[in-house]
């Protein structure tokens, strides 16, 4: 089955700054990718290109379309069935419409005759009440905003979502009711889902694929379950270990933690994460090859696709075989 | 007040299907709030007649005998003082004043005996016919100029556009009107004999002084809708609505240009009424027959009661100027319309 969303080989370059390299994954028809990482990894940089808000270079296929180069009719149409909703929703909803202009305006051309109809629909869907519609979004809560996004990303009929950081701004008890919003849309809609959060618990909850990213690369993906219980790549492991959970074995020491967080991406070739790597030539000299060699190129090769170069290779030989030394 | 009670819907609304509470809460706002801008515009017009009062009174040297010359004798000057009632107390000629301002009597000139009203009014329309045309044509250049440079400079973009806009519109800000007056003069007047040197004799004696009056306002103006511009072009929602596809033509309109008017026009506000000050100074140079060359020789003169009534039509004007402007953001912006009452 052709994925609803493909992107391969997706880069992204501000002046002489990367901030996306070459970044390959594929979202399922109807399943939700969650891409994961901390801040400046590139996760939103990634989304903003897939809904052609940023310039990239590489090829970002709708289903059958290709929408790479943005004038053609097929990338039109293909950017309609994307469909973003933004992080803030009090910044990204304009202060001067109302609710119901807010949602009207993502109605494609088609469906302006039936406006109010359509609008009260969508307001309904996303359980709002229809007689919102002539507030502003500065009388609305934050919750109640980010329903008015999501409806207006829905307006256009969309196939794909791409929700970065949709619940971020919001207080726990109200992300908790958009997530089940979005849960119940997707299996009713059957909507697929580019999901961008740096929290795993939301995202163990969310998605059934997991890509990593760590300095605009992804370092590892997989679904959801294998990702978290068996992590290749000691970034992801760090990640893990960062989210306090009741009754869960830490995977990190206290030291290890503090190295993950000390430095910045290392210049230079070698692996980007060899500074801040608590299992590598920092700690064990003996791993000279993360300061000489890319781990990239044999990424394929690996479990989850790791970009590193000790973790377990699909043959099965571990190269992690001290892993025990990790805890 | 009384017109908030005579205008709210007498009892519940008959409709049923429409709750009255709203309806009601919509439209008592509105009225809340055009209200407490007249009112704001009766106080602000109180000081003004009280200011240009205390003013007059406060320059030195005495009027009477200036206007009747050095060789007047102290019972002719001392005559003519108590005929225009300056040998009362201030209190009085205050109240007496403010009873003439009320009534439309805004005394005589000392000097040529007329009374100042009807100067005003064969004088006041020349110079609004100079300052109307020049309002409009500062916000008509300066909005789409504006608005085109940020686009074009939007995100770092454009290095050379900024560049050339950044200096050409600071160059004409920093020139003062009365300057680009005597260069515009020079240039068309004396040098290329295109335009007529002085006073109102056809369509072609408006070009010098309108664009006198233009160019300055219009260079600043611009330069703050462009930053304004900016700063919306990188808000989410105007993100939000690129990534939905929405053509760029619908984009500027809906909601780059409503939600930069704000900034705009307040700040739009405070430039025309300088443009207000700008009009006597242009007017002295082109010999324009408005009230900006009366009040210049009043002054001279010391006529202080053409001088109270030119600053009392020139002052209205800004603050009825401002007081649009502020109706005219409560009509746009909604927001601002609502925290004029909390």
């Amino acid at each position: 089955m052709t994925p609803a969303l493909s992107v391969s080989d997706l880069t992204v370059r501000y002046g002489s700054v990367t901030a996306v390299r070459s970044v390959s994954f594929d979202l399922r028809a109807g399943s939700v990718l969650g891409l994961v990482g901390e801040s400046g990894s590139g996760k939103s940089t990634t989304a903003r290109a897939v809904v052609g808000l940023a310039p990239f270079t590489g090829t970002v296929r709708v289903g059958e379309r290709d929408a790479s180069s943005p004038r053609s009719r097929d990338a039109r149409e293909a950017r309609r069935r994307v469909q973003m909703v933004f992080q803030d929703s009090r910044s990204s909803l304009d202060p001067r419409f109302t609710v119901g202009q807010c949602v009207a305006e993502g109605l494609p051309a088609g469906e302006r005759r039936d406006q109010g109809r359509r609008v009260r629909e969508l307001l309904e869907l996303v359980s709002l009440d229809p007689a919102l519609v002539r507030n502003r979004p500065g009388q609305l809560s934050g919750g109640q905003r980010q329903r008015v996004a999501i409806a207006r990303a829905l307006a256009a009929r969309p196939e794909v979502l791409v929700a970065d950081e949709v619940t971020a701004s919001l207080d726990v008890s109200v992300q908790a009711v958009v997530l089940n919003l979005l849960r119940r849309l997707r299996a009713e809609l059957g909507l697929s889902m580019l999901f961008i959060s740096h929290n795993l618990a939301v995202v163990r909850y969310m998605c059934d694929d997991v890509a990593v990213m760590f300095n605009g690369r992804v370092v590892e993906q997989g679904g959801v379950d294998d990702i978290l219980a068996r992590a290749q790549h000691p970034y992801t492991r760090a990640l893990l270990a960062a989210v306090p959970e009741v009754g869960q074995r830490r995977l990190l020491s206290d030291a290890a933690i503090e190295a993950s967080t000390a430095a910045s991406p290392a210049p230079g070739p070698g692996c980007d994460y060899r500074l801040r790597c608590p299992v590598g030539p920092a700690v064990d000299p003996g791993r000279a090859i993360c300061t000489t060699d890319d781990p990239g190129p044999g990424a394929p090769e690996r479990v989850h696709a790791a970009v590193c170069h000790f973790a377990s290779t699909r043959q099965g030989t571990d190269a992690l075989a001290g892993s025990g030394e990790l805890r | 007040m009384t017109t908030a009670t005579t205008l709210e819907p007498a009892g519940p609304l008959p409709s049923p299907a429409l709750p009255a509470e709203p309806t009601a809460s919509r439209a008592r706002p509105w009225i809340r709030f055009v209200a407490s801008r007249l009112l704001r515009l009766v106080v602000s017009l109180l000081v003004l007649v009280t200011a240009t009062f205390v003013m007059v009174h406060l320059v030195p040297g005495d009027p009477v005998q200036a206007a009747l010359g050095e060789q007047a004798t102290p019972q002719l000057v001392e005559l003519r003082r108590h005929e225009l009632g300056l040998d009362q107390p201030l209190p009085a000629q205050y109240v007496h004043y403010l009873r003439g301002v009320v009534t439309g009597d805004l005394g005589r000139s000392i000097v040529t005996e007329a009374p100042v009203g009807d100067l005003l009014g064969t004088r006041f329309p020349n110079t609004l016919r100079l300052a109307v045309p020049a309002f409009v044509l500062v916000i008509l250049i300066a909005l789409p100029v504006g608005l085109l440079t940020a686009v074009r400079t939007r995100g770092g973009r454009g290095r050379v556009t900024r560049g050339v806009f950044v200096n050409v519109t600071g160059l004409f800000n920093s020139v003062p009107d009365y300057v680009m007056a005597t260069v515009l003069s020079v240039v068309f007047v004396v040098g290329l004999k295109l335009f007529p040197a002085a006073g109102l004799t056809g369509p072609r004696s408006y070009v010098l002084p309108v664009a006198a009056l233009v160019v300055g306002p219009a260079a600043s103006l611009s330069r703050i809708v462009r930053v304004e511009a900016l700063k919306v072009l990188d808000t989410e929602y105007v993100r939000a609505a690129k990534s939905r596809r929405l053509p760029r033509r619908l984009l500027y309109l809906r909601h780059v240009l409503p939600n930069m008017m704000t900034a705009s026009l307040t700040f739009g506000a405070m430039i025309l009424s300088g443009l207000v000050a700008g009009t006597v100074l242009v007017e002295n140079v082109f010999g324009w027959p408005g009230v900006g060359t009366v009040i210049s020789q009043a002054v001279i003169q010391k006529d202080f009661p053409l001088v109270q009534g030119v600053l009392l039509v020139l002052g209205a004007a800004v603050l009825l100027l401002n007081m649009v402007v502020d109706v005219l953001l409560g009509v746009l912006d909604p927001r601002s319309r609502l925290g004029a009452l909390r």
